[in-house]
Order: C-alpha cells, then sequence, then structure tokens
C-alpha cells in the first residue's frame, strides 16, 4: 500500500477534480461543437454563401 | 401584373390578314405582344432581384446578429480549453466575472455568456439548444471550480500535518496551498509525491546517484 493509496481524502479529492476537470472540457467542447452548428443552420437556412 | 397581361394577350385569338388591306394591324399586334412580353419579363426579373436581395440581406443581418454573440463566446470557449490544456486552470480555478486586478492573468475566463445573460441578449439571440449547452458548461465550471477548492484544502490539511510531524517549517503561511499546482501537476499526475521507493534489494531499485531516493529526499526537505 502506498501513502497515496493510504491517504483516502486525498486520492478522493484528486480523482474527483479530475473527473470535474473532464467534464469541464467535455461540456466546453460540445458547446463549441453546437455553436458551430447554430451558425451553420442559420447559413442553410438562407442558402447563404460566405462572400 | 404585366407578365399576366402579357399573357393574357398572347393567348387572345388574333386575325391575321395575310396580303389584306389591314396587314399592319397585325404587324402592330405582334411587335406590341413582344414588346410587352419583354417588359413583363423586365419587371418579373426586377422583382425576382429585390426579393433575392431581400433575402440575401436577412441572411447577412442574422448571420452578423448571431455572431456578434456566439464568436466571442466560441473565443472564450476556446481558450478555456487551451487553458486547461496548459494547466492555468490549477490555481484559482476558472473565473466566473471580470475584475481588474485578478491574479494570477493568466487563468481562464468564463464570463461573457453570463453577461449576454444578465443584459437580456441571451433570450433574444441565442438558439435553445445554444443556451442549454452553454448552461450545462457554466454548470461544469462551478463544479470543478468547488472540486478544486476541496482539493486545495485536503491538500493544505494534509500537507500542514506533514510538515508538523516532520518538524519543519514553512516559508511561509500557506507556502503548501499554493504549491498546489505544482503537487497536482508534477506529483499527481507523474506519481512522484506519493512513489513509494523499492527496497534496496528489489530489481526495481533505481540505483542512479542522481535519481535514488536519499538524495532526492533530501533535496525536497531542503527545497521546503
Amino acid at each position: 500500500v502506498t501513502l497515496w493509496d493510504a491517504d483516502e481524502a486525498l486520492r478522493d479529492a484528486a480523482t474527483k477534480l479530475a473527473g470535474a476537470e473532464r467534464d469541464l472540457d467535455g461540456a466546453a467542447v460540445a458547446a463549441i461543437a453546437e455553436l458551430d452548428a447554430a451558425m451553420k443552420r442559420i447559413a442553410d437556412d438562407y442558402e447563404h454563401e460566405p462572400d | 401584373l404585366f407578365g399576366s397581361f402579357a399573357l393574357a394577350l398572347a393567348q387572345a385569338p388574333v386575325n391575321v390578314h395575310v396580303g389584306g388591306d389591314k396587314w399592319w394591324i397585325t404587324a402592330i399586334v405582334a411587335v406590341g405582344a413582344a414588346l410587352l412580353g419583354s417588359f413583363g419579363g423586365a419587371v418579373g426579373l426586377y422583382y425576382a432581384s429585390i426579393a433575392l436581395e431581400g433575402r440575401r440581406r436577412k441572411a447577412l443581418s442574422e448571420i452578423r446578429r448571431k455572431a456578434k454573440v456566439y464568436t466571442p463566446i466560441r473565443e472564450e470557449l476556446v481558450a478555456l480549453r487551451r487553458g486547461i490544456a496548459e494547466d492555468r486552470h490549477l490555481s484559482v480555478g476558472v473565473r466566473r466575472k471580470r475584475s481588474d486586478d485578478h491574479w494570477p492573468r493568466d487563468a481562464p475566463d468564463l464570463v461573457i455568456w453570463r453577461e449576454f445573460v444578465d443584459d437580456g441578449r441571451a433570450n433574444t439571440t441565442a438558439s435553445a439548444s445554444v443556451r442549454e449547452e452553454l448552461k450545462r458548461v457554466e454548470g461544469a465550471t462551478d463544479a470543478f471550480n468547488l472540486a478544486l477548492q476541496a482539493a486545495q484544502d485536503v491538500f493544505k490539511e494534509r500537507g500542514d500535518a506533514l510538515v508538523e510531524q516532520s518538524g519543519f517549517t514553512t516559508d511561509y503561511p500557506g507556502q503548501l496551498r499554493n504549491d498546489f499546482e505544482t503537487l497536482y501537476r508534477h506529483g499527481i499526475r507523474a506519481a512522484r509525491v506519493f512513489h513509494v521507493y523499492p527496497a534496496p534489494s528489489s530489481s526495481q531499485r533505481d540505483v542512479s546517484p542522481v535519481t535514488s531516493a536519499p538524495r532526492r529526499s533530501r533535496r525536497s526537505r531542503s527545497g521546503s
């Protein structure tokens, strides 16, 4: 058993932090994709070609 | 209107007086029909081009209106992801409000969408799906900031206990908390702070005089 395994509080905190970090990055990626899709929908609706 | 008129005129019966005295009437009717058809076509094209231009202007207006909101938010999200990749989010987390005197200055922000919400532009400009995704980002940001704060508190508590037990004193109050980022990045991720050195008899023991356990231990003590 390493010190890391023995100290559950540290391990739990670091695990939760890593999970929250992944969730945040994933949410940012999804939001960027949705913003891009929204702009594309507008252009498609109006059959707009960039100048 | 003119097009319809020309069409009705073209479909009307026309008496052709070939070789008669009124041949010029036929010629006038033919020429008039041709002129009216051309005129009607030109008017139709004119109105069609006006409609097309109006549609194009509306498209540009709509795209510009959306882009004014979406573009800065997108740039902020891209910067947030870059900040995460560069570990600039581990010091004070992700900021949710603007401030001129904040420190460190390179911490990532997530403020623009909230400003749009606060001044009312969010509901009139952003689509429902975009609002939903950005709400999710805000929730994830708040959860991350809370998890970061909790982890920093735990590290501070454990660090203070270790220092107290070891008999050493830190250079200044809160030093261990300030060192959280370094501990987390280089310690937890690289699994070195809690690394257990192999026993001297272990075949995996690092025998390098530079990286062996006793030398590393002395260096870390003098560093703290």
